[in-house]
């Protein structure tokens, strides 16, 4: 043995030794020490058992999907490794052959508008299959390997024959068409290499699809979910249960515990951009952040937070004022909340609902009221327009709250409905048409997340802030709504209607304070063509 | 792949027990099943990100080869060391490039920037850390190094080799296993019936701790080191959930491979021994990751001269070298450096003092109440994102830095009754006098019963939380 083996082989023994005082130290280095007063039959019964537990949820799981006829889910790998790719291929390839040979018809230029819509006919599912590459792997719309795709059909919709025929070339050599074997061999290998076989993004789709599907755990979750909700009071991770049977949404706390980094002035950017860009079409930009529940009811939420820290939590009055210091025009709801709930009477008037995100009719009434004000300080606002008398009809509505129906609580516990007072806002006159949208006559368009959805697309209908709003100002307004989508989707959906900016004086850009970090799709630059 | 997932539990696992005993049943030579074990390991690898297999498998040959030079008949010293250093600089330069490259490039630039070059000189390829790429390098550079210093036989067959390095149950965050510690078990194995149920009872201990206490504490310690200034209590609570965390994650994870390896017939050493009941940082390093603490012993301190050493000042710094390097093994970035000289300094505080620590006087549970603060100082800088955020959570700890306006609206988060119910279950079991390892070492009835449970709880909890890798996938 070498010195250094000896000197290490001393070191050991003097530290084994000096360890002889801790027993279960110098057991690491013991082997072959365990033991069992139980018999052989039962250690047999117990890994048995064991076995039974691993292999049986398999066994349902293949048995279940073969009996729903939707294809065994562990076999979706080794056919997506094998078949699909080549399937894939050729159909792309059939697909191309059959549009250029359609295409290479004679006459077919002369056939007009009809040949043009029968080939974008073929050439849109073309575009669809392009973007499947197997069960679990579909591609972005903007991926460069959907390029050409996408340059083809709008190709075709320009009705652009050169290149039309330019972007067919193109595919007939893309990586995923199959056009014969040997040109395609080594094109589809590499594709297969990359899209399948060594594919962590493959992986972790397999994966997650196999964990979803999973009759186990389709079958377990709601029970632990509701063990847990009855010992604990356990919401789950998209819950917290507050005080007096209030509920809150945790990413909403979360957002207000967390520092204001560098991500949240993005939002302020997409802000600014957005105005400036209604200000190049004469168009004045108003937003509206509504504040989160725990922000104004921060001692429903845990005991340790009292009253008067209302409003003063997260940083949506923060944000008010910085966009204020960048020429933006806004809403103070923060204020005004704070000061509102001082009127609260009893849990059943409060602003918010117990167990929802959402406002109820005072905070909508409120919001509208405050935003009604700042409207009226524009300076167009005075000039003449189509005025409308609306008129109030009080109803009330059944509400399940959004909190427990994103816990999944009610797979197994049956909650009562909310009853919730509305108002709904009706036209004046002998009909009493209920409130509607008027995107030819309105001067304001509402860009708006869930809080413009809630009473107004929903049940009772015509009674959410949008008509209250309309109340106000007596005249009708336009709107574009999109559920948790108020930071990005709403813009961008704005952006495929133009049209709807015509006539319009003033976006209203309403959305929730937790938006500022958590809204879907981020805020992205949105540009208004 | 990860132990505690769907796709591991009920498919690769009944997969690979069931051919590998049928192997046996059959009677198949011991390297056709380690074969079996290697593809298998590799398919396990493969599923993190398959083209990292490649890596693996080249570190595997190169390390092979050195080890077949090094013993080859008539082989001179100087070939011996060359195919010694061959074997170490790859090993090391794989480690350096896909775990250092970044954190070094950006300092350099950082450093630039400074002297007034550009903040980025030098443009940045981003890497991705192959998952537990020092573990298996380590491993592997403990086969070459004990076969030349003559202390381990080699290895003649390749499809062995491969398996020692690769062996799924301990591939991507350890215990840390030596070659000569299971060299003989990699030709010859005792599959008991014993061996297989309390490698089981263990397995599913560590997927409990994994499951039922560490992720729960760590959705604690998420939003308190997550949050603007959490305030005093919040931040100590926050830091006792880290604190249990990293220990229920990784030792659960250990107890899992353990566990995992005894299914296979393999004994791998405990890489945990109740390190919450250290009466002091020298016991600590005793019982924590001690598979990684005796490989830093065997081939670097006392490669160095150990404690052997003429003169104390070489000693203390013998000592610093390796809690340094052991800070910078767990992750690039500074923070993982000053926690190893955060350790440092105790260990060598406590050598002044005779491997006592400045409380020794004082009552055990004393004791081991300040050895486990010390430890939670350090873990702040452990979690931290950097050494900024370390230095405000230490500020909020001691109460020099104001809470934010929303800390109430924090408490709502990390209090809550489930929450706490499994901190608390966490902070009893650290006391325990027996831990996994102990509880799997005799078979009972009421030992069947709590493994079965404590199984099916963390099964069926597993379906409702999100992916959650191990802590130490990262190292």
């Amino acid at each position: 043995m070498s010195e250094i083996g000896k000197q290490k082989m001393a070191w050991q023994k003097d530290e084994l030794a000096a360890m002889h005082h801790e027993p279960h130290v110098a057991a690491f280095v013991a082997h072959g020490r365990l033991h069992s007063p139980l018999g052989r039959w039962v250690l047999i019964g117990f890994v048995s058992a064991f076995f039974l537990l691993m292999v049986l949820p398999g066994v349902w799981q293949i048995w279940t999907e073969r009996k729903e006829s939707a294809g065994v889910q562990i076999l979706h790998l080794l056919r997506d490794m094998t078949i699909t790719p080549g399937e894939r291929a050729s159909e792309l390839g059939t697909g191309v052959d059959t549009l250029c040979a359609v295409m290479a018809r004679p006459g077919w230029k002369d056939s007009g508008e009809v040949a043009w819509d029968n080939a974008i006919q073929a050439m849109v599912p073309l575009w669809q299959r392009a973007k499947i590459v197997n069960r679990h792997v579909e591609l972005d719309s903007l991926d460069s390997r959907m390029q050409p795709w996408s340059n083809a059909r709008l190709a075709f919709e320009n009705h652009d024959i050169s290149k039309v025929q330019t972007a067919l070339g193109l595919l007939k050599n893309h990586p995923d068409v199959f056009s014969g074997f040997v040109p395609s061999a080594k094109r589809l290998l590499q594709s297969w290499v990359r899209e399948n076989l060594l594919s962590r993004q493959y992986l972790r789709a397999w994966e997650s699809g196999t964990e979803e599907s999973s009759q186990l755990a389709q079958w377990s979750r709601p029970l632990l979910q509701n063990a847990r909700y009855r010992l604990f009071n356990d919401l789950g991770s998209k819950g917290v249960a507050g005080e007096e049977g209030w509920t809150f949404y945790k990413p909403g706390i979360e957002y207000a515990v967390r520092p204001w980094g560098h991500p949240e002035d993005r939002p302020l950017q997409a802000i600014v951009e957005f105005k400036r860009q209604l200000k190049d079409r004469g168009i004045d930009l108003l937003v509206v952040v509504v504040p989160n529940k725990e922000t104004v009811y921060p001692e429903r939420l845990t005991p340790w937070a009292s009253a008067h820290l209302s409003g003063k939590v997260g940083y949506g009055a923060m944000a008010l004022d910085s966009l204020r210091q960048m020429g933006v025009s806004v809403v103070d709801l923060f204020s005004a909340f704070s000061q509102e709930r001082r009127l609260d009477q009893n849990i059943e008037d409060a602003i918010y609902l117990e167990d929802d995100t959402h406002w109820r009719l005072r905070g909508l009434k409120r919001a509208s009221l405050e935003v009604a004000q700042v409207v009226r300080k524009f300076a167009w606002y005075a000039e003449p327009h189509n005025s409308t008398s609306f008129v109030t009809k009080a109803c009330r509505v059944d509400r399940d709250g959004d909190v427990l129906t994103m816990s999944k609580l009610r797979a197994t516990i049956e909650f009562l409905p909310q009853t919730v007072k509305c108002e709904q806002i009706l036209v004046a006159g002998p009909d009493s048409i209920a409130y509607q949208d008027d995107f030819r006559q309105a001067r304001i368009l509402i860009l708006g997340d869930s809080f413009s959805r809630i009473y107004q697309t929903d049940a009772p209908r015509s009674a959410g802030w949008i008509s209250h709003l309309a109340a106000e100002l007596s005249e009708p307004l336009a709107s574009l709504v999109s559920d948790g989508g108020a930071s990005t989707l709403v813009r961008e959906k704005l952006a495929r209607k133009p049209g709807v900016l015509r006539g319009k004086r003033l976006v209203i850009w309403e959305f929730v304070e937790r938006d500022f970090r958590y809204g879907d799709s981020g805020w992205k630059h949105v540009k208004l063509d | 792949m990860v132990f505690s997932s769907h796709i591991f539990i009920f498919y690769f696992l009944p997969l690979v027990l069931g051919v590998y005993y049928l192997m046996h049943w059959r009677g198949v030579n011991i390297h056709w099943m380690n074969l079996f074990i290697s593809v298998t390991s590799y398919v396990f690898y493969g599923w993190f990100e398959p083209w990292f297999v490649i890596l693996m498998f080249g570190s595997t040959v190169v390390d092979y080869a050195a080890g077949r030079i090094i013993t080859a008949p008539g082989a001179t010293i100087r070939r011996r060391n060359i195919a010694l250093g061959v074997s170490m600089t790859s090993n090391l330069a794989l480690l350096g490039f896909f775990k250092y490259y970044m954190f070094f490039m950006g300092g350099l630039n950082h450093l630039l920037g400074l002297l007034g070059a550009g903040p980025h000189y030098y443009s940045i390829l981003a890497i991705t850390l192959p998952v537990g790429i020092s573990f298996y390098t380590f491993q592997s550079m403990s086969y070459t190094i004990d076969v030349w210093r003559g202390d381990a036989p080699p290895v003649r067959d390749l499809r062995t080799f491969t398996c020692f390095v690769a062996l799924f149950p301990q591939l991507v965050a350890g215990p840390i296993i030596r070659y000569n510690t299971v060299a003989n078990q990699l030709e010859r194995r005792h599959h008991t019936l014993l061996r297989f149920v309390s490698g089981i009872v263990l397995f599913s201990l560590g997927m409990g701790q994994k499951i039922l206490l560490a992720n729960s504490a760590g959705q604690i310690a998420d939003s308190v080191f997550a949050a603007d200034s959490p305030g005093m209590l919040l931040s100590w609570w926050g830091i006792l959930a880290y604190t249990m965390q990293i220990f229920f994650d990784f030792n659960g994870y250990s107890n899992m491979a353990v566990g995992l390896g005894r299914m296979l017939g393999f004994e791998f050493i405990r890489n945990f021994n109740a390190p919450y009941r250290s009466r002091s940082i020298t016991d600590f390093w005793k019982r924590w990751h001690m598979s990684l603490t005796t490989w830093f012993t065997d081939y670097l301190y006392i490669s160095i001269g150990g404690n052997r050493v003429k003169s104390k000042l070489r000693l203390y710094f013998n000592l610093f070298l390796v809690m340094f390097i052991s800070g910078l093994w767990h992750g690039a970035n500074l923070t993982f450096v000053a926690w190893g000289m955060f350790h440092a300094f105790f260990l060598i505080s406590e050598r002044l003092l005779d491997k006592k620590p400045f409380y020794e006087p004082l009552p055990l549970p004393i004791k081991i109440l300040l050895t486990n603060l010390i430890v939670m100082f350090a873990w702040v800088l452990f979690r931290s994102p950097d050494l900024g955020h370390a230095l405000e959570f230490w500020k909020s700890m001691v109460g020099a830095r104001e809470a934010m306006a929303a800390a109430p609206l924090l408490g709502s988060l990390v209090f809550e009754p489930y929450l706490v119910f499994c901190l608390i279950c966490a902070v009893v079991l650290t006391q325990l006098p027996w831990q996994a390892h102990d509880f799997a070492a005799k078979i009972t009835w009421p030992r069947l019963l709590v493994a079965t449970v404590v199984l099916v709880l963390s099964l069926v909890t597993m379906f409702t939380q999100a992916f959650n890798p191990f802590l130490y996938f990262q190292f």
